[in-house]
């Protein structure tokens, strides 16, 4: 029993000290619209984010499923029906990678790699294009959907933490 | 001398900074043009774009996506609201009170050991229900039509493959509440316009059953024409790609014509000066977008607007793409209108 307790300890000490390298950023769930930021947190540039209050549980799992549907299909290779000409280019397909569902006590969220423009809007790809990265899911309890799109070295790390912060590791 | 130059260029410089279109009675800030899915300004610019090939709008932030695999309604919340899967191509459409979208799917039969596309005329409500489908074969037996049978290897998208098809309509139109009567069969409101090249147009009943007549394009080789629709005036508006020339030694042209039904003859034709100068052989599209201005579209993504009463070009362009390069996909037709309510639904 105690060999099996002492077991836990070196897990437990890695884990009180990433949480200690880890900066939180605030999210200011109250606002609506669009709030672009710059160097929110250590190793995030540029953060893009968008709270929706949703009151019905259903609705507020539906719509997460749906953005990523939609970002799916949004990028899915086509060709042009007349010249069969790639709609997208290899990095377009490349850099727009979406993960699967991820279920965690909160309720749903997925993370994609995107391409955005300057002002971190995504569902772009051109030449110009910056890479970022992106989370969206829900926090059941408050009845929020979040939209986070980022940039920085530790963009790729970054989760949501519901209610209101981005912890950055 | 310098200071000669330089007044004619103060003059001259407003010239070149007016807004592409300066004319024509349109507020050409309020619209924007359509390319399938994707939206410009008028002035051509890449704003953005939607899923699918084919797409049409509604003020409240839903819009409809075809392609070659389905024919979808999104609503702003980016969720797919239902499909119908089937082969769409060429355009869709909505009836004009918004409450029922005209598409143009297809059927694959097999005739005589030989796997055969028809074309299939949809009218769809906005729960995704079909209210109302003509086959061309159904059309094509009923009105005498014999068409000669062509290759089917024109959508590189088509996942059913075809050995040739027996038709190839390409636009389907509502025909508005006309200002008179007329004595041609069907030419009324509320019924459709379909149209197919090298077999004419056809006249399909309000109900979306049955066909009532055909339209024969007499000054188009091979009745190669696009986005024929029927004006308040009872004419009919098209786009002719190959019109037929009346000299020898010269080019192929296109033209925009309104069709009177009843005498088979264009009242009114456009051609570019010199006529080869506008010549789309395949694809584009015609708009009526004032009484007096219409818009029109050519393959290569190319557009302008003309006042048929001047019978001057009012204002032109290229749609480009995000890199503001003209745009390397086709397009079937462009249409010009105002998608502000739409667009603020997905900001």
């Amino acid at each position: 029993m105690i060999r099996s307790r002492l077991r836990l300890i070196p897990s437990i000490m890695i884990s009180i000290l990433m949480m200690g390298c880890a900066s939180t950023y605030r999210i200011d769930v109250t606002k609506t619209g669009d709030t672009v930021l710059e160097n929110p947190a250590e190793g995030i540039t540029n953060l893009r984010y968008r709270i929706i209050h949703v009151a019905n549980k259903e609705s507020l799992r539906s719509m997460v499923i749906n953005r990523r549907n939609y970002r799916l299909d949004f990028f899915k290779q086509s060709k042009d029906p007349y010249f069969g000409t790639n709609r997208w280019s290899d990095r377009c397909i490349r850099q727009n990678r979406t993960e699967e569902l991820k279920e965690g006590a909160n309720g749903i969220s997925f993370t994609s790699s995107v391409t955005a423009d300057a002002k971190l809007k995504t569902e772009i790809c051109v030449e110009s294009s910056i890479d970022a990265f992106q989370i969206i899911g829900e926090c059941k309890q408050t009845g929020i959907l979040y939209e986070v799109t980022m940039t920085g070295p530790r963009a790729p790390n970054a989760r949501f933490r519901c209610p209101d912060a981005l912890v950055v590791p | 001398m310098t200071a000669k130059w330089c007044l004619a260029l103060l003059l001259l410089f407003p010239l070149f900074h007016l807004p592409l279109f300066a004319h024509g009675g349109i507020d050409y800030k309020t619209i924007s043009l359509a390319a399938g899915c994707r939206i410009h300004t008028a002035e051509g610019v890449y704003v953005t774009e939607f899923t699918g090939v084919y797409c049409i709008f509604l003020p409240d932030g839903r819009y409809v996506s075809a392609n070659a695999e389905r024919l979808s309604m999104f609503n702003s919340d980016r969720a797919e609201v239902w499909k119908l899967p089937g082969h769409y191509h060429h355009q869709i459409n909505f009836t004009f009170d918004k409450k029922a979208i005209l598409a143009l799917s297809s059927k694959f039969e097999m005739v005589n050991g030989k796997r055969v596309r028809i074309d299939l005329m949809q009218r769809i409500d906005l729960n995704g229900k079909i209210t109302g489908e003509v086959t061309s074969r159904q059309a094509f037996d009923k009105l005498n039509i014999k068409r000669v049978q062509t290759p089917f290897g024109w959508d590189v998208g088509a996942q059913e493959k075809a050995d040739y098809e027996i038709s190839h309509f390409n636009s389907l139109h509502e025909i508005p509440p006309l200002k008179t009567k007329s004595k041609f069969p069907g030419m009324r409101a509320g019924n459709y316009i379909a149209n197919s090249t090298m077999s004419g147009a056809i006249i399909i009943d309000s109900e979306f059953k049955s066909v009532i007549s055909k339209i024969e394009f007499k000054s188009a080789n091979d009745q190669s024409t696009h986005d024929v629709q029927v004006m308040p005036d009872g004419k009919i508006l098209f786009l002719n790609n190959d019109r037929i020339r009346d000299f020898k030694n010269t080019g192929p042209r296109s033209s925009v014509e309104y069709l009177d039904p009843l005498t088979g003859q264009s009242t009114y034709a456009f051609m570019a000066s010199p006529p080869e100068m506008f010549y789309t052989p395949f694809s584009g599209g015609v708009q009526q977008v004032t009484p007096d201005v219409v818009f029109i579209s050519h393959v290569t993504n190319a557009f302008f607007f003309l006042n048929t009463k001047t019978r001057k070009v009012i204002g032109s362009g290229v749609l480009k793409n995000e890199l503001g390069v003209p745009h390397m996909l086709t397009v079937q037709q462009i249409r010009a209108e105002d998608l502000r309510e739409f667009l603020k639904k997905w900001q």
